[in-house]
Parts: C-alpha cells; sequence; structure tokens
C-alpha cells in the first residue's frame, strides 16, 4: 500500500499545516529513535 | 522488555503522549467542526495518520482507535449519547475518556466487516457476544478477544454485538457501552514481542445491561 508521499498527491495548504503539526507532535513526543547507528 | 501493564500505566509515558494529543485536539480530528471537531476527512484524515504512524505505528493505532466509539456516536445523531458521551469526549483535554474498537473474539476477527461474502449469512460463523433484549434493555454476555485495540485502557467501546445468531454475522449490531457498567471486566494487557505501545486485551460481558433506546 503507497503513502500519500509515494503517490506525490499534491496536499491542500489547511492539510499541509496539519501535516506539519502532526509530525512535530510525533517526532518530538513519541517517534522511535535509533538505538544504534550502523555507520 | 517491560512490563505491558507498566507501558499502559497512569503516570506512564503512553499515557503522557495520550494527554498531548488530546490537548493538541487530535481525538476530535474526524468529527465534525459544528461538535468541536477538526473536521478530517479522506486525506486529511489519511496524512494525520500517516504522520502519526510515521512516529510509530503501535502508538498511532492506539491514538486513532480511541476516538471509534465517540465518531460512531456523533454521527449517530442520537441527541442522549451526543449529550452524555460525545460532548465529555470532545472538551477532554486529559486523555480521560479512551475508546476502543470491540471487535474480534475468540472463535473469529473481524468477519462481521464482510458483508459481501457469502459467509456473512452463513449461520454456523457467528459472534460469541450476544445480546438479548430483556425489556427495555440489551442484556449483554459474552467475551471478546485478546487482540481488542486499547482493549484493557479503554474507557468506553464500540461494541459489535449478535443479536440473531441464525442470521450469522448479519444477525448483529454495533452498541455504544460504557466499559464502567456493571459486569464488565477485563484482562491482563497482552503480552506482545511487537507494537507494544498499542494495549490490546480481553473484555468481558457477565450480564452487562445498556438501554435499548440509546
Amino acid at each position: 500500500m503507497e503513502t500519500y508521499r509515494e503517490l506525490n498527491l499534491e496536499i491542500p495548504k489547511d492539510i499541509e499545516s496539519v501535516k506539519e503539526s502532526v509530525h512535530r507532535f510525533a517526532k518530538d513526543s513519541f517517534a522511535r529513535r535509533p538505538r544504534c547507528s550502523t555507520e | 522488555m517491560t512490563d505491558p501493564r507498566e507501558v499502559v500505566a497512569l503516570d506512564s509515558p503512553l499515557r503522557k503522549v495520550f494527554k498531548q494529543s488530546y490537548q493538541l485536539g487530535y481525538h476530535v480530528a474526524g468529527l465534525p467542526v459544528e461538535i468541536g471537531g477538526m473536521g478530517l476527512h479522506g486525506l486529511g484524515l489519511h496524512v494525520l495518520i500517516e504522520e502519526m504512524s510515521w512516529g510509530a505505528v503501535d502508538l498511532g493505532l492506539s491514538l486513532l482507535c480511541a476516538s471509534f466509539p465517540f465518531a460512531a456516536a456523533a454521527a449517530s445523531g442520537n441527541p442522549e449519547l451526543y449529550e452524555k458521551f460525545v460532548r465529555p469526549y470532545v472538551a477532554d483535554r486529559e486523555g480521560s475518556m479512551i475508546g476502543c474498537w470491540a471487535i474480534t473474539e475468540p472463535q473469529h476477527g473481524s468477519d462481521e466487516l464482510a458483508p459481501g461474502t457469502p459467509q456473512f449469512h452463513n449461520p454456523r460463523v457467528t459472534g460469541q457476544v450476544v445480546a438479548r433484549v430483556d425489556g427495555d434493555s440489551y442484556v449483554i454476555n459474552g467475551q471478546k478477544a485478546a487482540w481488542v485495540s486499547n482493549g484493557t485502557i479503554a474507557t468506553h467501546a464500540a461494541l459489535y454485538l449478535t443479536t440473531d445468531r441464525k442470521a450469522g454475522m448479519a444477525g448483529g449490531g454495533i452498541a455504544f457501552v460504557p466499559l464502567n457498567l456493571p459486569g464488565v471486566s477485563k484482562g491482563k494487557p497482552l503480552n506482545k514481542l511487537g507494537q507494544r505501545r498499542l494495549n490490546q486485551g480481553e473484555i468481558y460481558f457477565d450480564n452487562v445491561r445498556i438501554p435499548r433506546c440509546a
């Protein structure tokens, strides 16, 4: 199943702001940090 | 690994994320603007879910499921359900009202969602949580499986019920059920290898009574 990114959809401006705020929430609050680096 | 009971403890990081999500209003993302929701649907709702899942697919699913019974109650148009449950849910900024989607049972999965199949009408394929009419009430008995998302932390359920076993999966419906009613009990949080931030667990119904009209 494709993600909206993979589908390359055009995101309307009002949804773009929701996308940015939800992404920030996920990143700051609960996104997994890599436990170790392979580099 | 952390004990699944600690994952969902009241002072756990998961509860703090729930509270943050409710304070940001994401718990009402799919509810209409007219009743205090964000009014997202289609692509907007898809983007919100995908961004949450980018952070953690298990937690994103848990946050999404939390709204199911309240969104269903809002869509029902029933004023009593709205005043008693939807309005307080919309106003919740603590993450104290958590919904679950109670469909899976020990002997079947989400079969109630397959109305276009011949099996849907097969009386040999039927639900195990049964509601029978008793005066002005439905009386509910049975068990939901350990795979109910938000099962042990939920305060309210969109509960899939069987009312007529002869009709198979077609012989049922969905009820909005507060999970603090007498006769409701829950199992232990399911201990899983993955998606551990998605709480899952059984819910048991022992002569649980709900009104027929609401």
